[in-house]
């Protein structure tokens, strides 16, 4: 075990390295960086456009582009980030306060989908085929067969627009982590904003975890060792809780940790809609202005989650079903 | 998306239970074949019979669409200098309504749907395509190719969605070549391709799965005892025996592109054929300013239809593995 | 002494979109303290499912009548918290598949204290302690180590060596073993058979065996009961049995056995009847050989003659005329 924990964690470093370097070429490639300063500095000077050049590695040519990468990755490495190119303010504080409120709504929503879901999901498979079973069944598939936008755009009508023709105020705000120019910390208000978003990612994460729960225990509901454990003469409670909820809940961990991993990468079409200033909307604004020193930092963040979160699912899995062998 | 590798293989039924199981319900004389029983299974799954009913219906309606629609894709209701034919609510001569520049809505809904239809439909087939080809293909030779693969995957799936999406929309989309053999970023052609790009890494995990489970079994050795290749095997033997997750893969596949497409469309990137052909991710798309100043039908009908249609297909998706997995069905 | 289990008219019925599976259908056994009764039958007969619906193991849309006494509890029909206590210590059970039956996520010597804390209270250090004594009684090599260990990490015999272990982990008066051998190499076979023997002999725990296996009731069981479409066809002690049998399909299950110096397989024709609507009178009618008129309103009653039970009415006519 601790040989495979040992070669996962070393091949960590390459992969993500190989994979930063694909996101480079690919930024480079699809976004044309130094076309997108030129648009966003329409008056830049060819001093200030080489400066560019040289702060992000954008040499060209094929070995142009793996020096290039190494150049901007000693930056990255070192703390030394270039600033946007819109009006050269640093990246990391914008940076940060998106992480952090995707982190808020993710977080809230997949939390909401780890209780609710799962419990929704024992529920159904302890009584397969009764109403509960199909209810919840049913109710998820819907669940995530609405796409997120309609149930955002529904979910804004309903509590913004036509809420405000019938009662006279806005229910939930649809915008934003707080209104225009609020200063400081303020969670009832955070809350609020923050309501309809998190609905909406929460419809699809119950969604998910219940059917993933109820699929996973159904399988377990039908394994042997349920009836020899029966015949140990234990209680149901001993049953249901040392067998089969403890075997179910393997797969259902290793989702946990994807789900967890995903997070940082925002979601941008939720966050669209409600401009919720998360990494989605991070990368929508930077993706628009053809952004590069915004864009590669962001992609390096959520891919580094999402490998090491990848990693963890794995070697939770491992240690968590020892049938797993491990290669 | 849950990795669905990893969950199926918790336990198996043993062959005693089973035999008693099979002994009990007098079943040791009667036999019925695997397909008619997974038919069995999915018509007892109330949901799914329905869906597809509707989504067959809705399937040859659109076909038939040069008799079921009532005016042109871009046609106006009627000429503006009769009157203002712009923004009109449902009536007899618009049954949906019209949208801003005098076009009726329920038209245009038929035609959306027969571009993001045929566009799921294409996309997930490749996506399929591709994916049983390298997924069965890594999950039996295994080894090096097949690490490689999961690698690639691994990583091609790292990143959001949308996010890879938009990204290699524009890598495509940059390189000259490219989009002189598959179109412009706003072709159908190019949506097609760009979905199977995506598409055909979770379809190839599935099959390798299942393919790896199978791998095991006699039907695999005696294939090979009697000398037959690798691909003979993919296409007589492991594909036939992995139609459940195949349809399931399908089905999720046609979902996710129309999503996709609507999501696509909803920020601007969407497909634009040109002539004012229309998708329901732009029906939908199109709407959003105009719910605002109150004229809901314009969103109500393309939704609907949206709504429509994944939920069938999801349905029957979920009626297809509930037929070939009876352990996840109800009737235990 | 009075049998340490009793079953008295047993009936077992299963309601299937098909119709109604009568799969057990008025079994009387008795099983004395100390012996070793093996039941015979083919799949469909109902062996498994009469033993599995004494200990309360079968879906709750089984529907059981009938009574089942052991050691002077009633157990059909009898609340959850009698059937627990019963479970696993007065009655344990052995089941086919030992790597299904184990669960894999648990330790083995975990499992084993799980049974002894079921029914005996201990410091878990203790149990733990027992349950490595137990596997060693099982005959695994390093107990101590394999309890430590989980179960697809065994082989197939060893782990049945630990279902057994699990089974007598509480001593109890009965242990039913439902096949198994019957997924194991024939000389991993008899290696578990001799364990099972010694147990039984240590502690003097009547065993019921559960088989298709004719040689496997040769070499163990005291008596055997040949049960055929949820019913007992004919009962004898071993070798009574085996030298004059008296109902023709235990004479069948003896002929397709192969001998040496037989030439030719002999199996008995036709299949298993369908148990939702099984043949009227004797079930065996339609694949006897013997078979009258009169079988088709046989009463199927064990009734001896000569030197065993049986149900043949054909026989007990033969052995009231001598």
């Amino acid at each position: 075990m601790k040989r495979y924990v040992a070669r996962r964690l070393l091949w960590l470093i390459p992969t993500l390295l190989l994979v930063t370097f694909l996101v480079y070429v690919a930024l480079r490639l699809g976004t044309d960086p130094v076309e997108s300063y030129k648009r966003a500095n329409a008056r830049a000077s060819k001093k200030k456009i080489q400066q560019y050049i040289e702060l992000n590695g954008l040499y060209d040519g094929a070995f142009g582009y793996v020096r290039g990468y190494f150049k901007w990755l000693g930056g990255f490495l070192t703390g030394d980030w270039a600033p946007s190119i819109k009006g050269r303010t640093p990246v990391w504080p914008n940076l940060k306060d998106a992480l952090a409120n995707s982190l808020r709504l993710g977080v809230t929503a997949s939390i909401l989908g780890i209780f609710v879901g799962n419990l929704f999901g024992v529920l159904a498979a302890l009584r397969p085929g009764r109403l509960r079973d199909t209810a919840v069944n049913t109710g998820a598939l819907i669940g995530l067969a609405i796409p997120p936008f309609v149930s955002a755009l529904l979910l804004q009508l309903l509590f913004s627009i036509y809420w405000q023709k019938w009662f006279g105020y806005s229910l939930f705000p649809t915008s934003g982590v707080y209104p225009p120019g609020h200063q400081g910390f303020d969670l009832p208000l955070m809350l609020k904003h923050m309501a309809l978003p998190v609905v909406v990612v929460a419809i699809q994460t119950i969604a998910s975890y219940s059917r993933y729960m109820r699929s996973s225990l159904l399988d377990v509901l039908n394994s042997d060792y349920l009836r020899t454990a029966r015949s140990k003469g234990i209680s149901e409670r001993q049953v249901l809780l040392k067998h089969s909820l403890r075997n179910a809940l393997i797969p259902v961990t290793t989702l946990i940790f994807l789900d967890i991993g995903a997070i940082v990468g925002g979601l941008i079409i939720t966050e669209g809609l409600f401009e919720y200033p998360g990494m989605g909307r991070f990368f929508l604004v930077a993706y628009g202005n053809g952004d590069f020193p915004q864009l590669m930092p962001f992609m390096v963040i959520i891919v580094g989650s999402v490998v090491v979160f990848n990693l963890l699912a794995d070697i939770v899995y491992a240690r968590l079903d020892p049938r797993i062998k491990l290669v | 998306m849950p990795d669905s590798t990893r969950g199926s293989s918790l336990s198996k039924r043993s062959a005693a239970t089973q035999a008693t199981t099979d002994a009990v319900a007098g079943l040791t004389v009667a036999s019925v074949s695997p397909r008619r029983m997974a038919y069995m299974r999915f018509r007892a799954h109330k949901a799914a019979s329905v869906s597809v009913v509707i989504l067959a219906f809705l399937v040859i309606y659109v076909l038939m669409s040069p008799l079921t629609t009532r005016y042109g894709v871009n046609e106006q209701i009627f000429d503006i200098s009769q009157g203002k034919n712009y923004n009109l609510a449902p009536r007899a001569e618009a049954w949906f309504g019209t949208d801003s520049i005098g076009r009726d809505l329920y038209s245009r809904i038929i035609f959306g749907l027969r571009v993001s239809l045929l566009l799921g439909i294409l996309a997930s087939a490749f996506s399929l395509a591709v994916g049983v080809a390298v997924g069965s293909y890594a999950g039996l030779k295994g080894g090096r190719f097949d690490d490689v693969v999961m690698r690639l995957t691994d990583v091609f799936l790292a990143f959001p969605f949308l996010v890879a999406l938009l990204v290699i929309r524009n890598v495509l989309g940059a390189v000259p070549w490219i989009t002189a053999v598959i179109g412009e970023p706003s072709s159908i052609r190019f949506l097609v391709v760009l979905f199977t790009i995506f598409g055909w890494m979770g379809v190839a995990r599935i099959l390798r799965a299942q393919v790896m489970a199978l791998k095991e079994r006699e039907f695999v050795e005696a294939a090979r005892a009697a000398g037959a290749t690798n691909w003979y095997i993919i296409r007589k033997h492991l594909i036939p025996n992995s139609t459940g997750p195949i349809l399931v893969a399908l089905s999720l596949g046609v979902v996710g592109v129309i999503v996709s497409e609507a999501t696509l469309s909803l920020f601007g990137y969407g497909p634009s054929p040109g002539d004012g052909a229309t998708s329901l991710g732009l029906l939908v798309a199109e709407s959003k300013l105009a719910v605002r100043a109150g004229y809901w039908w314009l969103a109500l009908y393309p939704f609907a239809a949206l709504l429509l249609v994944t939920l069938c297909v999801s349905f029957i998706g979920d009626g297809l593995r509930d037929a070939f997995d009876p352990k996840q069905s109800v009737e235990q | 002494m009075s049998p340490i289990l009793s079953t008295r008219d047993l009936r077992v019925s299963f309601p299937t979109p098909a119709g109604t599976v009568l799969a057990v259908r008025g079994v009387n056994l008795d099983v004395e303290r100390g012996e070793v009764v093996g039941i015979v039958g083919e799949s469909g007969s109902g062996k498994s499912v009469s033993f599995l619906s004494i200990m309360g193991l079968l879906p709750s849309s089984a529907v059981i009548t009938g009574s089942a006494v052991l050691d002077g509890t009633e157990l059909i029909g009898a609340s959850d918290k009698t059937i627990r206590s019963v479970r696993g210590k007065r009655m344990a059970m052995i089941f086919q598949d030992p790597l299904s039956a184990l669960n894999p996520v648990h330790r083995i010597g975990d499992q084993i204290v799980e049974m002894i804390l079921a029914h005996q209270t201990m410091p878990k250090q203790q149990a733990h302690d027992r349950a490595v004594e137990l596997l060693d009684l099982v005959g695994l090599p390093q107990p101590a180590l394999r309890a430590k260990q989980y179960p697809h990490e065994f082989s197939g015999g060893m782990r049945q060596r630990v279902m057994i272990a699990m089974a007598i982990a509480n001593e109890p008066d009965v242990l039913v073993a439902d096949e198994p051998t019957t997924a194991l190499d024939v000389t991993v076979q008899a290696q578990i058979l001799d364990v099972l023997m010694e147990v039984k002999s240590r502690l003097n725990t009547a065993v019921v065996f559960i088989t298709h296996d004719l040689g496997v009731i040769a070499r163990i069981a005291d008596r055997v009961e040949v049960m055929y479409a949820g019913m007992t066809v004919e009962r004898a002690q071993v070798n009574d049995m085996f030298e004059t049998p008296g109902h023709p399909y235990t004479r069948g299950l003896m002929a397709s056995l192969p001998q040496a110096g037989r030439q030719r397989l002999e199996p008995i024709v036709g299949s298993p009847p369908n148990m939702i609507a099984p043949p009227s009178g004797c079930a065996f009618r339609p694949r006897c050989s013997e078979a009258t008129d009169e079988c088709s309103s046989a009463p199927m009653e064990l009734v001896q003659v000569g030197r065993t039970e049986t149900a043949c009415i054909r026989a007990q006519h033969e052995g009231a005329a001598t």
